[in-house]
């Protein structure tokens, strides 16, 4: 034991110097894609940073709420940030700036770097943002309000408040430089209300359900359109002419699911419509009568977008870009009543673009009359990409983003793949046929693989020794690799795209489905699991179960449970995975394999806000309640945390300086809860037995900020949780981000394994075979900055020390690994650190966690990711290295951890040249003094010595 | 010194053995030759030596021959002080130094307790044969003593499974009787 704690300490020595990263050390095992998100149509433009330049950036605001600005050259992201609220944002550009409303709060930031110019916050919601053209800030709230912000302080210019107070409020226009709220009122009429004057117009005959139907008010014109009766009517009215005109009538087949409308010169308008398979384009021009129809495109399969350029700075009319996949990118402009294509550019390569959803172009007329055109298309998965003049300049993944849920995939073995079908056809054989087949089977390949193996070997080892034995070959399909670095992290977001990033390969895209174009239509997804050999399964909450080929990227199988899904769990029944799904009214369905369970099951599930209820499910499907946990009146449960699925314990005891124990309260029914008051301002922390229903251990926090969310983990006989503390007692007052760090023991004493001792069952019901509660030892610690997510390393037999990765936000967000023996909840406190915590690696207590430098696994990379993080990991190949990876509402980052250092890998600066040269040397050298040392032996026999 | 066997001379004796026959001389120390450093006395060791040897009986050849056997058989305890400081002084760690005196401290002992009879042979006849056993029982008394010193040695170093910790591999975590699951989809 002494052995084993020199070795350890020598270890942990060590592990200090290698961890400490060098500069050609960081970038090369992790690998990140900064994200913005799917751009929402009308916050995305291409906007000048500053009056004096030339060049133009796009800027766009994401459904993720991200806002960035992008260099139309590369696709290289020149800056981005998170919005803070909640709720769908509106971006409008204004000179040199770029205003943002989200939430209650509008935003100016600069366009060059996007610094906050000013900011103001409101109670309402902001709707719309219009800039006027002196630059002040007109902004519509939800509630009907108008604002007019001032251009450089954002202070409240004037407001206005005359909308009826139960109309919906959609959008604000210009008429003719009266500024008009458009709204739906109480019975389903659309509004126009001018602000200066108050006065009212109400249009539409049918009514309007649903403020998507109001698609295009046109600035300048006082011109709105929306569509009638199931969007089969397109209407227009000019708000001064006080009176509705219908565009046109489709016909109820074409399923029109959006129109967009676009004014193209002072008379003229373009009119784009996709239905769930064509898209065409019609050509109005505004007569005194009404619109007239003077030009349409032929319907074409597939979808295509339609996009403004410039505001022409004379009379002259607005290029339009239409791009499709079949025609390619088509300039065109309509003047009065002759529509014509300028000019026509083909796609060289449109082969990424999933379907055009919407595009921004920038035309250019040059000096000799021809034109230049970028267009900036988003794909209808979110992708974005870049054209110019046809010609596809980048593209960026945004497909990846938002990812809500997520699943490891294990690749399959190219050794065990190969001979799969030969070892299940032995295991199924008599012994004697078994074992000559086997025989047979080596003998077959070493014939076949011999060979080339013993051909190959020189220049393998001439590989290993002068390129220092790049182990991590290139491997290409759904195979994993020699070190088990390769797997694939499947994603799905809301936008329902599912995407395998490859986490082996620096997050490469392996795969991707559009789960909106397969044949069963997908709801809310509840899960997605892994359920092993390459199947992903993915419930949704109407009962929809989804099996896809992990590896390839294709539907397997789909089927209807016919029962709506609240909430699932993945169990391993007798080696089978199995899903068990529970429905609204908490009835249990097995939705994979239809069979009953082989054991009984305990199962948890949340039944409000504030309560859960235990289950057993029986081996025939019947159901009993086992036990309920209410939070106490006037809490709400906030986070719920079970041991991870994946949890090996090494060591069944934590071993002391002077070789003593103590025994970890190791429960695989753990449940840990918090709840919060905020009433009172306090936490709760409460650890049941998820089989009895038994609270093994509560602790209150006081002076808890509860509008902040509580995170938690759970890892062996651990826990962590933060909050936020926001201690306002006069001469006290403290504000931080709290973690306590708990650890569970058997017992008080040194070498007592609790009250079952060395019983080799333990049961949770049982009287006789239950175990007593857990002896807790707890520290707390402040954090640097807000937690978003906590995770833990996990290696494959758990012998590696574990680290704890805190994913913190900070100006960008960063994602820190900390020893578990630096949150350590045994470091000594109150007495000065003794031989034998210096031997146990335990420092003296202090609250505020240093952040070292190493520790921050992101480097220098600024991860921009502040809303539904997720820390996963999963073991490699290697015992000492965790794969790790975050996802979120944008960014994904991976890298690898090795807390106790690569101990078994060799590192990079191993001498291969040194170690043969060594072993050759000693060789030529035996055989040297062979001979002599053989003289002087017969010599000296002779000599009679 | 001529004492001994009686002597068949050989046929041709080489020159060492007439050498050996031949000795020189004693020096006869006279009172006027050089005097004799003080504290010298020639006359009485060798004049009692070569009296006493004569006189010499069975009984005191057996005597003495227990006396130097017990010479020997106390041998390891007057080197046990000895140990015992070295092995308090060369520390508990794992090093090359603590390492090899502590291998040295059992080797010794266990190779003197293999050889115990050969190690008193020569003292060993039928008469002294019964008094030899409280000695050879003290040789492997004291020999043990000083295995205990090493174990004690051992024990310091923490090479001895003597604590839970050693056995803690040999424990197995309980199997839990129920199996439980959350369904709860964050």
């Amino acid at each position: 034991m002494r052995l084993k704690h020199l070795l350890t300490t020598t270890l942990v020595s060590l592990t200090t110097l290698t961890s400490a990263i060098y500069q050609d050390a960081a970038y090369t095992t992790d690998w990140h894609i900064p994200l913005l998100g799917a751009p929402v149509p009308d916050s995305t433009f291409f906007h000048t940073p500053s009056i004096d330049s030339k060049a133009s950036l796009i800027y766009t605001l994401s459904e993720q709420n991200i806002l960035g600005a992008i260099k139309p050259k590369d696709g290289s992201l020149v800056w981005r940030t998170s919005l803070d609220g909640k709720g769908r944002g509106v971006a409008r550009k204004a000179t040199e700036k770029v205003i943002t409303g989200l939430g209650g709060n509008v935003e100016a930031r600069r366009a060059g770097d996007g610094r906050v110019v000013w900011t103001n916050s409101f109670p309402e919601t902001v709707q719309d943002v219009r800039v006027e053209a002196s630059q002040n800030v007109l902004v519509l709230f939800d509630d009907g309000k108008v604002r007019r912000l001032a251009s450089g302080s954002g202070d409240v210019v004037w407001e206005w408040d005359g909308l009826d107070k139960s109309d919906k409020v959609h959008s604000l226009i210009d008429n003719f430089g009266k500024w008009t709220v458009v709204s739906v009122s109480k019975d389903h009429k659309l509004r126009a209300t001018d602000i200066s004057s108050g006065a009212e117009v109400l249009f539409s005959e049918s009514n309007i359900t649903d403020l998507e139907q109001i698609f295009g008010t046109s600035e300048d014109t006082g011109l709105i359109f929306w569509m009638e009766n199931d969007k089969t009517i397109l209407k227009n009215a000019i708000i001064v002419a006080k009176e509705s005109k219908t565009v046109a009538t489709m016909d109820p087949e074409y399923e029109v699911q959006s129109v967009q409308m676009f004014q193209s010169s002072a008379t003229s308008y373009f009119v784009h419509y996709q239905s769930a398979t064509h898209s065409w384009l019609e050509s109005y021009f505004l007569t005194p009568l009404g619109l007239e129809k003077v030009y349409n495109t032929d319907s074409q399969f597939g979808q295509s977008a339609l996009a403004p350029g410039q505001p022409p700075s004379n009379e002259k009319p607005i290029p339009f870009t239409w791009l499709s996949p079949f025609e390619g990118i088509k300039i065109m402009a309509v003047n009065g009543i002759d529509p014509l294509a300028i000019v026509k550019f083909n796609f060289s390569d449109a082969s990424p673009v999933t379907g055009f959803t919407f595009a921004i172009s920038e035309v250019i007329e040059k000096a000799d009359k021809t034109f230049a055109v970028r267009s900036f298309v988003t794909g209808s998965n979110g992708d974005t990409h870049l054209f110019r003049d046809g010609k596809l300049v980048w593209s960026r993944q945004e497909s990846l983003a938002g990812a809500k849920h997520s699943a490891w995939v294990e690749l399959k073995d190219h050794k065990t793949e190969e001979i799969k079908e030969e070892v299940e056809l032995e295991s199924h054989q008599n012994f004697v046929a078994a074992y000559i087949h086997r025989t047979t089977r080596h003998v077959q390949e070493l014939v076949t693989y011999g060979l080339p193996w013993l051909t190959q070997l020189p220049k393998r080892l001439i590989n290993n020794v002068l390129n220092g034995g790049n182990l991590e070959e290139v491997v290409t399909g759904p195979y994993r690799d020699f070190f088990g670095y390769r797997k694939y992290l499947v994603l799905l977001n809301d936008a329902h795209i599912l995407s395998a990033v490859n986490v082996g390969a620096q997050g490469k895209l392996a795969w991707q489905m559009d789960l909106n174009r397969g044949d069963t239509k997908l709801g809310e997804v509840v899960a997605l699991y892994h359920m092993g050999n390459g199947i992903v399964s993915i419930v949704d909450k109407d009962g929809t179960h989804l099996k896809i080929d992990a590896y390839q990227g294709r539907y397997l199988h789909a089927e209807k449970l016919g029962k709506k899904i609240s909430s699932t769990t993945l169990v391993d029944d007798a080696g089978t995975p199995t899903i068990i799904g529970f429905t609204p009214c908490g009835c249990a369905v097995i939705v994979n394999t239809k069979k009953a369970l082989s054991a009984p099951m305990h199962i948890t599930i949340r039944s409000s806000d504030s309560t859960l209820t235990g289950y057993k499910l029986t081996t025939n499907d019947d159901k009993a309640l086992t036990w309920s946990f209410a939070a106490p009146p006037g809490q709400t449960i906030r986070t719920l945390t079970p041991r991870p699925a994946h949890d090996p314990t090494a060591s069944l005891a934590r071993v002391n300086a002077d070789r003593s124990v103590r025994y970890k309260y190791l429960n695989p029914h753990l449940l840990h809860i918090t709840t919060t008051s905020p009433a009172d301002n306090t936490l709760t922390s409460f650890l049941l037995d998820s089989v009895s229903g038994e609270i093994l251990a509560t602790t209150t926090h006081t002076s808890v900020d509860t509008s902040y969310p509580p995170r938690a983990l759970v890892t062996e006989n651990s826990l962590f949780y933060t909050f936020f503390t926001d201690d306002r007692t006069p001469g006290t007052t403290t504000k931080s981000h709290t973690l306590i760090s708990t650890d569970l023991f058997e017992s008080p004493l040194k070498n007592d394994r609790g009250p079952l001792a060395n019983a080799e069952e333990v049961s949770s019901l049982d009287p006789e075979r239950k175990n007593g509660k857990p002896t807790t030892e707890s520290r707390a610690y402040i954090l640097p900055n807000p937690p978003l997510a906590l995770g833990v390393t996990a290696t494959g037999q758990g012998i590696t020390t574990k680290d704890i990765l805190l994913y913190l936000r900070s100006p960008t967000a960063s994602l820190l690994a900390l020893p578990k023996r630096v949150v350590s909840a045994l470091r000594p406190v109150g007495r000065e650190p003794d031989e034998a915590d210096r031997e146990e690696g335990l420092a003296p207590y202090s609250p505020v966690l240093p952040v070292p430098n190493e520790g921050v696994l992101n480097h220098e990379r600024k991860l921009v990711s502040w809303r539904d993080v997720k820390v996963e990991v999963s073991p490699s190949g290697l015992e000492s290295t965790t794969l790790v990876a975050v996802v979120g509402e944008a960014d994904v980052f991976g890298t690898r951890v090795s807390s106790s250092g690569e101990f078994d890998r060799l590192g990079k600066g191993f001498n291969r040249v040194q170690l043969v040269l060594t072993v050759v040397g000693l060789f030529v050298g035996v055989l040297a003094i062979r001979p002599r040392v053989g003289k002087g032996g017969v010599g000296r026999k002779w000599r009679g010595m | 010194m001529q004492s001994g066997p009686p002597k068949i001379s050989p046929v041709a004796s080489p020159q060492w053995v007439i050498d050996l026959n031949t000795l020189p001389p004693k020096r006869k120390p006279t009172a006027t030759a050089i005097p004799d450093p003080p504290g010298f006395s020639s006359s009485s060791s060798s004049g009692k030596k070569t009296e006493a040897a004569p006189v010499a009986s069975v009984a005191d050849t057996d005597d003495l021959f227990v006396k130097k056997a017990w010479e020997i058989a106390m041998a390891p305890g007057k080197s046990l002080p000895m140990n015992a400081i070295m092995m308090y002084m060369s520390g508990n760690s794992l090093q090359i130094f603590s390492v090899m005196m502590t291998f040295m401290l059992f080797m010794n002992p266990i190779k003197a307790l293999f050889s115990v009879g050969a190690a008193f042979e020569k003292f060993e006849n039928e008469r002294t044969k019964g008094r030899l056993f409280l000695v050879k029982l003290t040789y492997v008394a004291l020999q043990l003593v000083t295995i205990a010193l090493g174990i004690w040695k051992v024990n310091g170093m923490g090479l001895l499974p003597t604590t839970r910790s050693d056995w803690l591999a040999w424990e197995r975590e309980r199997t839990p009787l129920e199996r439980s699951a959350i369904a709860f989809n964050s």
